[in-house]
């Protein structure tokens, strides 16, 4: 049909289908601001305004839409730089949004944008309730909601005419950072602009001549071999131009983990197999001149299964005589992996003497603790783009946090040599660990390879849920030796982790379960130096969808059961819990107890911890969150007419990484320009973090020049230096100090060249230690000043011409840990075992803090995403593997609207292994909320514990002892 | 699979749509239920040109147009503040920009809290063709089949009663697990149903007092499990959350 749509200030004649929605007709006419986050409306992603009304445009069929002022993105604001040519701007939305923040991934700021602007439109007085409830349409996963509803009344103060306030964020400085003029500064994110336009930056936001959609057949069944597979029906569709399973690919085994080489994990994974291992495991790829043609072939693709026994329980999979997931003969070990006993990896370490730890307490206590399988849920889902370029190399345009991975592992399996493929990351839609795998990039490029033509693979959200990875579950026993004075003499944690069909991250994942969160308690007196400490762990496979890396990486399965357990010991020796702890964690200057017996698979090298704010962190949050006035407070703790409800406040510590030692590396090469800017390259992969803008600071802190002045590309295997990829808390770390030392060779390459020129204008007797680079320009001592664009200009084209760039790289032989203390206020209905988190607190550090508005965002994200891991998020199963939670309905994230009060405080150290003595912020923040959310609740009700979510029935369950 | 859209705009033109209809054709309100991947090829009546969109007072009654958004319920006070909330609850900010109370009702499964509370109001519908009238309570039941090939145009509110809800959430604005709504009138008739389970919100008592409404509700949790819950809790909570409803309504605990 046709139908004629007001879109902006456009009016456009379009050919749609009748039951096409909104939202794809906008994609199909370029108007790429209206993004795909899900397909029934619960994402918002889509949202446009109808009629000055925010929507979903997924639920709005194109014909509906007839008759209505259709307002997207791209009618809100423009770029306020155009050459000649004068525009408005940003909207002032759109400029509230990129000040305060608001921006991480961005793929759902455009909805976010015209959510706000709808209702300042309406009410330029809003509440903060009234833009919560207004924002509650539209998901994200990045920011907590903190910063977009700053953003919100920061636009609204805009149109009111009033000045606004400077946004700052609550750091506690160290002496080291006032001498920096860049860094420690809340840069807005070089993207920024470009994505509060919603322009075409993801990686779906493009269109290819003759591009073809794909679609996978999934396995209906848990654990089948294939017997027959008949595609003949599937091919003779119309529009379907391949379909393709086992028979047709080379049978190349490889891990989908996207991680260094050598994968520290098993190869157990094939393109196609003939053997399926969960309910969503591939079957077959079709590809199709649309997605509907492409669907429906999936349809006509007639299977015939031999179904086998499924293991769903990990205890199960370990057991005698047991059914074996991975029989194929191709299967490459790696460690402990043993696939007759359904073992992906095994882990046993011990430090010291635990035994002997044990019998030297006074009290042995023993706790058994579990935490579910939980989903990434990035908003938008894994999507990729495959094509030959004109030199007939494979292109890989995909949402991906380790593009160099991709192109290293996928070279054997496609049959490419790694020359001939580039792997380009656009801008990600969030990524949380999910797309550290390589998940469907293989897909989309046997089909190009296949047809010759351009394909688009992109996840449908049930695919998410089904057919992606997750955080891993374990079941976890802790034995911990304590002294009547509350010295931990040993402790030991054995985990069971479920890696589900394949084994990708088993081994560093559940490794991180122990390296990270037992490392944090060592004893005190004699034990610190000499801590008994053990960490068993075997993962195993059974027939669940794979787990993999999730922010966090094992080591929030590790701080439930350490800190719950350590809230029991702390309660049964009488001792306060948090001068308990302190008296047992790490601190300065002490060994890393695991750096001497554990690197994932890799020889460890002894490391002794230089900074721990740890003690610091704990006296601020205290202050901030009141502790001392509500802990032990009877009165605090009721509800005046409310005898069921109960306050509690809680508490965890705890400890991160910052990069893999000896391992992660990352690189930078920096370029002059003409008029003095730079051309900053780096293979770091930005997932929505910002890591564009920090290393763009910290390189833009040694040229000394504003941070406008640096282009930052990032993240393509042809135009960039290697970098490891967005993992294991290390791009400002690791890729940051690359950022240095290149910028670092260039200001020497500047200095050379400035005391020349100097010379040439009568300042002699000048060595390139007397220049200072300042305010892009090359400074002598007594003042004299040449401009970047000068030395630029003479380097380029006047005298002994030179491009003045430079190339470094980085690894790091330690990986100084961010620490934190965490802390959580519930109420709690002890009549219904509800529990409402009113606020969470968290005082961080994570060393100097480059950005202190987008490392905030980290924290406020990270806590929420562990929000939902301790009250509500759960990955569950039919007796037959089939996924129950295949939607944003039934697996519900926190909305604006019901989010509870979250502050963040940045305690800083200067960690002296890093040119700028910063250490990593992301993951941390994932760790302590759950245990804090549970020992809040223990406060609150005796509720006690030992699996998380703490829905309103399992605490009920507590409370009637019946958990 | 939607293959025809229709656009009637006036009421005649919709029922005359439907009369002369081969095939089957599904009135299309907000679209937030609608299963647009249906197998099957179908048609949809898209209802956003009929005068159905106004919420007016005819004595003790509300009549709400079929095509009121809740958006529309939430920012009107006429509407009784207990139904606003529920509509406040029922979804987020952009869903309640084009759902509909009509679809509420067509559609909303037995996790809805306003479906749930308009059951224990005993709220009636006005249907077309035949200017029918029928309560949510004997629709529900079966209500694929009772309003195929009809159109609710309004959904009738009784204003003499006094309702409250609870309900219990994973987190504040998740659906329920489980929730209870009581409604009592001045006569001391007493409904009330439970939700945030099944197909439909459950009656689980209509009675000339509140005698026996713990029991009740907890019957009607009788064998409710799934994915979000066991019955067992849940016929602990529907308990303890009638009483609350009673406590708000000013009745007897």
């Amino acid at each position: 049909m046709n139908i004629e749509l007001k879109i902006n200030a456009d009016v456009l004649q379009i050919e749609a289908q009748p039951g096409e929605s909104l939202s794809s007709v906008l994609r199909r006419n370029g108007y790429f601001g209206v993004k795909h986050g899900c397909e029934d409306g619960q994402c918002g992603a889509c949202a446009i305004l109808l009629d000055g009304k925010p929507v979903n445009s997924c639920l709005v069929l194109a014909a509906q839409a007839e008759g209505h002022a259709i307002r997207t993105i791209e009618g809100v604001g423009s770029h306020p730089e155009q050459g000649w040519k004068k525009t408005d701007g940003l909207s002032p939305v759109q400029k509230a949004f990129v000040e305060t923040g608001a921006i991480q991934c961005g793929y759902c700021t455009p909805a976010q944008v015209l959510a706000a602007t709808s209702l300042l439109e309406k009410n330029i007085h809003p509440t903060e309730d009234e833009i919560r409830d207004v924002l509650s349409g539209v998901l994200c996963r990045c920011t907590g909601y903190v910063k977009p509803v700053q953003a919100v009344l920061r636009a609204a103060q805009y149109l009111r005419g009033e000045p606004v306030d400077e946004i700052i964020p609550h750091v506690v400085t160290t002496p080291q950072t006032k001498a920096f003029t860049t860094v420690g500064k809340s840069e807005v994110k070089l993207d920024a602009v470009k994505l509060v336009q919603g322009k075409p930056a993801f990686t779906g936001d493009i269109e290819l001549r003759g591009m073809l959609f794909a679609k996978v057949l999934h396995s209906p069944v848990a654990h089948a071999r294939i017997k027959k597979i008949d595609t003949s029906a599937a091919k003779g569709l119309p529009g379907v131009v391949a379909v393709l399973t086992w028979k047709d690919l080379p049978r190349v085994v490889y891990s989908t983990a996207g991680q260094s080489d050598p994968i520290p994990g098993p190869l157990d994974a094939f393109s196609l197999d003939n053997k399926v291992r969960f309910v969503g495991d591939r079957v077959a790829f079709v590809a199709a001149e649309s997605m509907e043609i492409a669907e429906a072939a999936l349809k006509l693709i007639q299977v015939e299964y031999e179904e086998l026994p499924v293991i769903l329980d990990p205890t199960t999979s370990m057991q005698e005589k047991t059914v074996i997931l991975h029989d194929e003969p191709e299967y490459v070990n790696f460690a402990g992996s043993d696939p007759k006993k359904n073992l992906a990896a095994e882990i046993r370490i011990d430090i010291g003497d635990v035994e002997k730890g044990f019998a030297e307490a006074d009290y042995v206590v023993e706790g058994e603790y579990s935490v579910p399988k939980v989903q990434q849920a990035h908003i938008e889902p894994h999507v990729t783009v495959s094509y030959w370029d004109e030199d007939d190399r494979l292109v890989l345009r995909t949402s991906t946090q380790v593009p160099f991975h991709i192109r290293r592992v996928l070279a054997p399996v496609l049959g490419l040599p790694v020359k001939r493929i580039r792997v380009i990351k656009p801008r990600i839609g969030g990524g949380f660990g999910g797309k550290q795998e390589i998940l469907i990039e293989d897909v989309a490029a046997h089909l190009t390879i296949a047809t010759g033509r351009p394909v688009y693979y992109e996840y449908t959200r049930e695919e998410e849920f089904t057919a992606a990875r997750s955080r891993h579950p374990m079941r976890v026993r802790m034995k911990t030796g304590v002294k009547k004075d509350g010295t931990i003499t040993a402790n030991a944690m054995y985990a069971l982790s479920d890696t589900g069909a394949y084994g990708c991250h088993a081994l560093t994942v559940t490794g991180n379960t122990g390296h990270k969160a037992m490392a944090l308690y060592v004893g005190d007196g004699k034990y610190r130096q000499d801590p008994n400490i053990r960490f068993y762990a075997d993962v195993v496979y059974t027939n669940t969808p794979p787990a993999g890396a999730y922010r966090g990486y094992g080591v929030p399965q590790g701080y439930w059961p350490v800190e719950r357990h350590m809230e029991k010991i702390a309660r049964m020796l009488g001792m306060d819990s948090i001068e308990f702890r302190l008296k047992n964690t790490l601190r300065s200057g002490e060994l890393h107890p695991f750096s001497k017996s554990w690197s994932e698979g890799r020889e460890p090298r002894p490391e002794i911890i230089q900074t721990v704010g740890l003690a610091d962190c704990v006296r601020q949050g205290k202050a901030v969150i009141g502790w001392d006035t509500k802990y032990g407070n009877a009165a605090w703790h009721q509800v005046d007419g409310k005898p069921y409800l109960r306050r509690g406040i809680g508490i965890a510590t705890v400890m991160q990484g910052t990069a893999i030692p000896y391992l992660d590396m990352g690189g930078a090469s920096l370029k002059m320009n003409d008029d003095g800017s730079f051309n900053l390259l780096i293979g770091a992969t930005d997932l929505g973090t910002g890591s564009d803008t920090i290393l763009g600071q910290m390189a833009a802190e040694v040229l000394g020049i504003p941070v406008d002045d640096l282009i930052v590309y990032s993240s393509d295997t042809d135009f960039t230096p290697f970098d490891k990829g967005a993992y294991a808390s290390s791009t400002t770390y690791i890729s940051g100090t690359a950022a240095v030392h290149a910028a670092q060779k260039v200001a020497d390459r500047i200095r050379l060249r400035a005391v020349d020129m100097f010379k040439e204008r009568g300042i002699g007797s000048l060595t390139p230690v007397d220049i200072r680079l300042a305010e892009a320009c090359a400074i002598a001592p007594g003042g004299e000043r040449i401009s970047f664009s000068e030395i630029a200009h003479n380097a380029l084209h006047h005298n002994n011409q030179e491009q003045i760039m430079a190339v470094a790289s980085y690894y790091s032989p330690v990986s100084p840990p961010p620490f934190a203390a965490q802390f959580a206020e519930v109420l709690v209905d002890t009549e219904t075992g509800s529990v409402k988190v009113e606020r969470l607190v968290m005082a961080v550090d994570s060393g100097v803090i480059i950005n202190p508005v987008t490392a905030s965002g980290q924290i406020e994200g990270g806590m929420t995403q562990a929000l939902g891991y301790a009250v509500n998020e759960e990955m569950t199963y039919t007796a037959k593997g089939e996924s129950l939670q295949k939607n944003f309905t039934d697996y519900h994230l926190f909305r604006s609207d019901e989010m509870p009060q979250l502050e963040t405080l940045f305690i800083e150290t200067f960690e002296p292994s890093h040119p700028f003595g910063a250490k990593a912020v992301a993951e941390i923040p994932l760790d302590g909320v759950a245990p804090a959310v549970g020992n809040a609740i223990l406060d609150a009700c005796a509720a006690d514990l030992s699996a998380i979510p703490a829905t309103p029935d399992r605490v009920w369950k507590s409370l009637q002892g019946k958990e | 699979m939607i293959t025809e859209y229709h656009r009637p705009a006036t009421l005649e033109a919709a029922m005359d749509l439907m009369k002369g209809f081969h095939g089957k054709l599904v009135p299309l309100a907000g679209g937030t239920i609608l299963k647009r991947k249906e197998e099957a090829p179908f048609a949809v009546m898209d209802l956003q040109d009929l005068p159905i969109r106004t919420i007016e007072k005819h004595g003790n009654e509300l009549h709400i147009g079929a095509g009121v958004t809740l958006q529309q319920m939430v920012d009107d006070e006429t509407v009784p503040v207990v139904l606003r909330r529920a509509c406040q609850e029922e979804a987020s900010y952009n869903l309640r920009q084009v759902g509909t109370i009509g679809g509420c009702v067509a559609g909303a499964g037995g996790r809805s809290t306003l479906l749930g509370l308009l059951l224990a109001m005993n709220a009636r519908v006005e249907l077309l063709p035949g200017n029918e009238k029928a309560t949510i309570g004997s629709i529900l039941p079966l209500r694929a089949d009772l309003l195929a090939g009809k159109l609710i145009t309004t959904v009738v509110i009784d204003l003499t009663c006094k309702a409250a809800y609870h309900r219990i959430c994973k987190t504040p604005m998740d659906q329920p697990l489980v929730g209870v709504s009581v409604v009592r009138w001045s006569s001391g008739r007493t409904r009330a149903s439970v939700f945030g389970f099944g197909d439909v919100p459950c009656l689980a008592m209509d009675g000339p007092t509140q005698d026996g409404l713990s029991n009740a509700v907890q019957n009607a949790c009788a064998g409710a499990v799934d994915i979000h819950a066991d019955a067992e809790y849940r016929m602990a909570m529907a308990g303890i959350l009638s009483k609350r409803c009673l406590e708000a309504i000013g009745g007897e605990a």
